[in-house]
């Protein structure tokens, strides 16, 4: 893929130029982003930090979090002066990674391996196919992270109908009936968001849909996995606490 | 020159009259037209016939417009499509995605499909849309997989074939398994997917460790091809993760840095060949997949060329995936000492933990993205290269789902003899000779465009937009666009006049690192428009 690049740029030129140097090395998409307000690393904007915390950082890198040191690469001079940049980041702007990445809550190895389960990104998504929890999946069946229900085999058999445009049957969730309708096709593994027009669409309240055939993947111990995820998510919801 | 006449050669040219159809100009990704009424002689003539502003700026215009039966069908990097009429740029509709979560990997865009009476889309959240091509309205949207929780998304155009459409995936350099993905092209409905990296009980499942298959890389981020007669789909793979770092993977690490063939309808790998196995470099294999009928020790084959970061182009026979050769088209290259005859690499340097080592090409590639031409009237490929090194360190890391991986860095270094260069180039894609070569004030980041008026079309970071005579790289035109050029160029005719359009606007992830490399250039200019020529004595 793209790469996560350092530049080597005629470091002479720029040698005192905090702003400079931070462009050139840290700013660069996949790290800090342009004035240290994006990317996949931390924003750095709005953080206070201590400068000596910074210098050291930047000078030895924080291997184990894959930011890379710059000591061989910088003198301590341009170290200082990316360091003094840094510093006039203080206190401005929201503190939120801009791709919401490393907003993801930190849980115990339990409850980690639980929401792996629950996700299952190897076998296409799981239950996160079609259930929103604490910020991952779609939003296709219902929030369980506010449902009281503990029947994660068969869900509760709710809402869904058997939907008809012209030759085409299948079950579905309609969302908002009207002129133009738009539906969740739940004859797909990936569930498709359908807009149709509504006078071309019938509904038979009816349906052959089955929960527990969208669960087939999961044995029965591993549903029992996935319990703790989603006792955790409810405890977190407001009214829960 | 040589004029290959065989009858892939003429059917494909029968299909590439009028229309661009497909994102590589034919299935077979050769970013070739056989219109010629521009041609080397009249091509100083050519004027600007319209030009056409998204309004979309974000990140340039990276495209490759699609142009059928007179309408062009357009997409920006925020996932805006815009239908135009081909020959005077009048608006027909216009559609903006509406994101259902901010992107990773940034907002790119580089195309659309076009069949079935839909224009398929793949967007910066990782979502697949199908667009009524008549009306622009929205019919259907699928969440391939959370880019939140993927760290992935699409940025590659769609390629249509039969029923479905096949979208590609990033997140190569995050710990993430990486896909293709085929919907039916009406409803949206799942086809398969097939995973770059195989599975517990699958074959190659034996070439991962542990559980680094889950996170092992393997993004399919450009277009693949499509030949109908043997029915295959190729697509290129990208680099192992965690990049830079051998230790959690030991072993080959199928089908990353490799060229798969799949059957479309079922999408089950019918051969593979890996390029670079156990890719320690960040050399992705995933760009065009060029396919041409040649003749090999005096027998026609079925060929592939496939010219990738590493700086080699791989000649593979596409019918089986059998080696053929594989010749080195930068100048600058010690990642390995040779490739030999059978296809093996020798001499590997690898990076290690801790210490830098001094690679090229770089991971930036020894050519980037943007898509080689091939002109099967002067029989010779043509490919944007880049001279450029990079030191290499490994680091320790444990991968997380969906978040970054890449286990090392990269500080990218001019090559020994000097300085960071790109320029285009002509090959003799059998022998990997080179014909001609034209250097650029910086780079060259644009795709080519080959006609069978034996020109060559790309655009520079400086804004020109320019002709060069395809047998000897002469320039025949320029003209100044006022933006840098990223997008793929086109050429399609309607009522029988023949235009050729340029998407322009400076962006993109590399685009970003231009200033870094070359800090006494210009800064080249965004923006997000496209510009279309004619001769003035036709039609109108
Ligand atoms: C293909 C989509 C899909 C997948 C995959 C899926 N669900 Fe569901 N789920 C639904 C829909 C739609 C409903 C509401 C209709 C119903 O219950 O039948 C639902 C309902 C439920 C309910 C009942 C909620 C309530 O408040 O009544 C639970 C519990 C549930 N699902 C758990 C799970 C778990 C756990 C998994 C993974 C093992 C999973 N689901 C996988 C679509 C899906």
């Amino acid at each position: 893929m793209k790469s996560f690049v350092l530049f080597a740029v005629t470091a002479a030129a720029i040698a005192q130029d905090g702003a400079a140097l931070f462009r050139a090395r840290c700013a660069v998409p996949y790290c800090h982003g342009q004035a240290g307000s994006a990317g996949r690393a931390p924003k750095l904007i709005g953080h206070t930090y201590n400068s000596s915390a910074v210098f050291s950082i930047v000078s030895g890198g924080l291997p184990a979090k894959g930011m890379p040191g710059f000591d061989r690469d910088l003198t301590a001079e341009e170290i200082e002066a990316v360091t003094r940049y840094v510093m006039t980041f203080a206190g401005a702007g929201p503190r939120k990674n801009e791709w919401g990445i490393s907003s993801r809550t930190q849980l115990t190895p339990e409850l980690e391996r639980s929401r792996n389960l629950f996700f299952d990104a190897a076998r296409m998504n799981g239950c996160g196919r079609c259930h929103e929890v604490d910020g991952w999946g779609s939003k296709v069946g219902p929030d369980l992270s506010r449902s009281a229900s503990w029947n994660l085999r068969g869900g509760s058999g709710k809402g869904v109908v058997t939907a008809r445009i012209g030759a085409e049957t299948f079950p579905a969730l309609v969302l908002e009936p009207g002129s133009v309708t738009r539906l969740w096709d739940l004859g797909s593994r990936l569930p498709v968001l359908r807009t149709v027009a509504g006078a071309d669409l019938q509904t038979d309240a009816a349906s052959r849909w089955d929960h527990a055939a969208e669960t087939r993947a999961y044995s029965d111990a591993e549903l029992q996995l996935i319990r703790p995820f989603l006792q955790w998510a409810r405890k977190q919801q407001p009214d829960a606490r | 020159m040589r004029t290959w006449s065989c009858l892939f050669v003429v059917v494909a040219n029968l299909l590439a009259q009028a229309d661009w159809g497909t994102h590589g100009g034919n299935y077979a990704a050769w970013r070739y037209s056989s219109l010629a009424q521009i041609h080397t002689s009249n091509v100083g003539r050519l004027t600007p016939a319209w030009s056409f502003q998204t309004g979309d700026i974000e990140h340039g215009l990276q495209a490759t417009p699609i142009v059928q039966r007179g309408v062009m069908y357009v997409s920006t990097s925020q996932g805006w499509v815009i239908a135009l009429n081909a020959a005077d740029g009048r608006l027909i509709w216009e559609y903006r995605y509406a994101p259902e979560n901010t992107a990773v990997y940034g907002k790119q865009n580089r195309g659309v499909a076009v069949s079935q009476g839909m224009v398929l889309l793949g967007t910066a959240d990782n979502h697949a849309v199908g667009i009524d091509a008549q009306t622009g309205k929205e019919k259907w949207r699928v969440n391939m997989e959370d880019t939140r929780q993927c760290g992935c998304n699409i940025t590659g155009a769609p390629l249509a074939v039969k029923d479905v459409a096949v979208f590609g995936v990033t997140g190569g350099d995050s710990a993430h398994r990486g896909y293709l993905t085929a919907l039916n092209i009406r409803t949206g409905r799942f086809h398969w997917r097939f995973y770059t990296i195989p599975g517990p009980e699958e074959n190659g499942h034996e070439t991962w460790p542990g559980d680094s298959w889950r996170h092992g890389g393997g993004s399919t981020w450009m277009t693949g091809s499509y030949d109908a007669e043997l029915n295959l789909l190729y697509w290129g793979v990208g680099n192992a993760a965690g990049d830079i770092l051998s230790k959690n993977r030991r072993g080959d690490n199928l089908y990353t840095a490799s060229v798969v063939a799949l059957n479309p309808d079922t999408g089950k790998l019918v051969w593979h060949y890996q390029e670079v196995p156990h890719d320690v470099w960040d050399y992705d294999s995933v760009y065009e997949l060029v396919l041409a009928d040649l003749p090999v020790a005096g027998k026609m084959r079925k060929l592939l060329f496939h010219s990738t970061k590493a700086g080699y182009t791989w000649l593979l026979d596409r019918s089986n995936g059998e080696f053929i050769k594989a010749w080195q088209f930068v100048k600058h290259s010690n990642w390995v000492a040779g490739i030999t005859e059978g296809g093996k690499l020798v001499g590997r340097r690898d990076p290690e933990i801790g210490k830098g080592l001094f690679v090229c090409p770089s991971a930036m590639g020894g050519k980037s993205w943007n898509e080689s031409a091939w002109s099967p009237r002067t029989g010779l490929l043509y490919l944007p290269v880049v001279e450029a090194c990079n030191d290499l360190m490994a680091r320790e890391q444990e991968p997380q789902e969906g978040q970054i991986y890449i286990g090392g860095s990269w500080i990218i270094k001019p090559p020994p003899d000097g300085k960071i260069e790109g320029y285009l180039a002509a090959f003799d894609p059998l022998t990997g000779s080179r014909k001609w070569s034209l250097p650029g004030k910086t780079w060259f980041m644009a795709s080519l465009l080959a006609t069978a008026g034996d020109l060559l079309f790309t655009g520079d970071p400086e804004g020109n937009f320019f002709a060069l005579d395809a047998r000897d790289g002469k320039k025949l035109w320029s003209f100044q666009t006022g933006g840098g050029h990223r997008g793929g160029a086109i050429t399609y005719a309607v009522n029988g006049r023949q235009y050729v359009a340029t998407p322009l606007g400076w962006g993109s992830f590399l685009g970003m690192f231009h200033l870094s490399i070359f800090p006494d250039a210009p800064a080249p200019r965004a923006g997000s428009a496209l510009m279309v020529f004619a001769l003035p004595e036709v039609g109108q």
